[in-house]
């Protein structure tokens, strides 16, 4: 019964302050281009009307295909908030999560029947390479700590100290994950703005809505994630410090730098990859 | 008592606020995008968001007090942070460094 209720309770905490750290993203992207911005709260304000504007299905969509995809990407998030804020359970199974979350974004552009889509879908299938800096993170994780599990993650770096100052360079990639997941992220080529908005193009209404709240779960789960995993067993306040700093970091990062193209993109994540992994192996072990 | 709630209504506080806020700074500035003066309204609303959320912080171990202090502080800090594109920021960088006073204050002279 409590576990239902914490599950509630977290999912709900995660599509709002998720929502409002995107707002938050969105306001220092514009403040940078000196542009006044939406207020914070606009994202969370758009995600809502989504839900009760009219919804319109393209005739090219393969039904019911279209819609359950959107309902299989909310499932997949929060299945991502359950393992992590709720339960601090497997590394391996919030690496599940994001590559099923990879083949929604590449079966959510092809059902739609959309140029747009079925590009984004293609795309999708080259920006794979975003889950190696997640998995050699993991692997490194697990080299240096000997678990898989969060909460053994947590309990290693109340004893030896924070991960960050032992293998920063891990922290490097799976940084590199959280700027591929911020909007206009220079590696976000699935949302490339030559295909319009990508995968979401062809989704309108409470479909849209889905999607936005999914995204919200999202960027909420990989923030929680990447200060758990480094900075350890912290207070709710530093949570939330970190959460803010990292959602300004890659506005200004994603602000200042054009999008890559796909090739591009998949070279630069594949080579911090390569270079931190090896790093970070040479850290440990000599 | 179901962990996290105290943070959903805090959270839910600090957006019903903003929510009144943006819907208030539409009504009352007709300018899109203005670099005027102070407003004396959402000055004293910045001042008494920003001071009940670092007093709330003070009080951080006694639940009851902290618990509505920062519920009424977050409504507060919502409804100026999240008014309409080019206001609400002066005044509250203004209640940031009033809040961040009385913090010094009761942590320094009263060592609550």
């Amino acid at each position: 019964m409590y576990l239902m209720a914490d599950i509630l309770i977290n999912v709900i905490i995660a599509f709002l302050a998720g929502s409002l750290l995107l707002g938050l993203h969105r306001k220092i992207m514009a403040r940078v281009q000196l542009r006044p911005g939406p207020p914070v709260i606009q994202y969370l304000l758009h995600s809502l009307k989504f839900f009760f504007k009219e919804s319109s299905f393209p005739k090219t969509a393969s039904m019911p295909f279209y819609v359950s995809i959107i309902f299989i990407l909310a499932v997949v998030w929060i299945v991502g908030v359950i393992v992590g804020p709720v339960t601090e359970n497997s590394l391996l199974i919030i690496f599940a999560v994001y590559a099923i979350y990879k083949i929604v974004e590449h079966n959510a552009g092809s059902s739609s029947g959309s140029p747009y889509g079925k590009m984004s879908c293609v795309r999708a299938v080259l920006s794979a390479a975003t889950e190696l800096p997640l998995f050699a993170a993991i692997a490194l994780i697990y080299f240096k700590t000997g678990t898989l599990n969060i909460s053994g993650i947590l309990m290693y770096q109340s004893i030896h100290g924070p991960l960050i100052s032992s293998i920063p360079l891990a922290a490097v990639m799976l940084f590199t994950l959280l700027l591929t997941k911020s909007p206009y992220s220079p590696f976000a080529i699935t949302k490339g703005k030559d295909l319009v908005t990508g995968f979401e193009t062809e989704h309108f209404g409470f479909l849209r809505g889905f999607l936005m709240m999914s995204e919200s779960i999202a960027w909420y789960v990989m923030l929680w994630l990447f200060l758990v995993l480094f900075f350890g067993p912290i207070s709710i306040i530093w949570l939330v410090i970190g959460m803010v700093l990292i959602s300004v970091i890659t506005g200004f990062i994603n602000a200042t730098t054009p999008m890559l193209n796909p090739n591009h993109s998949v070279m630069t994540q594949i080579t911090i990859c390569f270079v931190c992994f090896v790093g970070t192996i040479v850290m440990i072990f000599i | 008592m179901i962990e996290y709630l105290d943070y959903l209504i805090y959270l839910l506080t600090f957006i019903v606020g903003s929510i009144v806020g943006l819907l208030w700074s539409y009504k009352n500035h007709s300018q899109p995008y203005t670099s005027g003066g102070l407003d004396s309204i959402a000055l004293i609303f910045a001042f008494v968001g920003w001071v009940f959320v670092f007093l709330g912080a003070a009080f951080w171990s006694n639940f009851g007090i902290s618990f509505i202090l920062l519920a009424i502080g977050f409504f507060f800090v919502g409804f100026v942070f999240n008014e309409r594109p080019g206001y609400g920021r002066k005044e509250t960088v203004i209640g940031i460094v009033a809040g961040i006073i009385c913090y010094g204050i009761l942590k320094c002279v009263f060592m609550v």
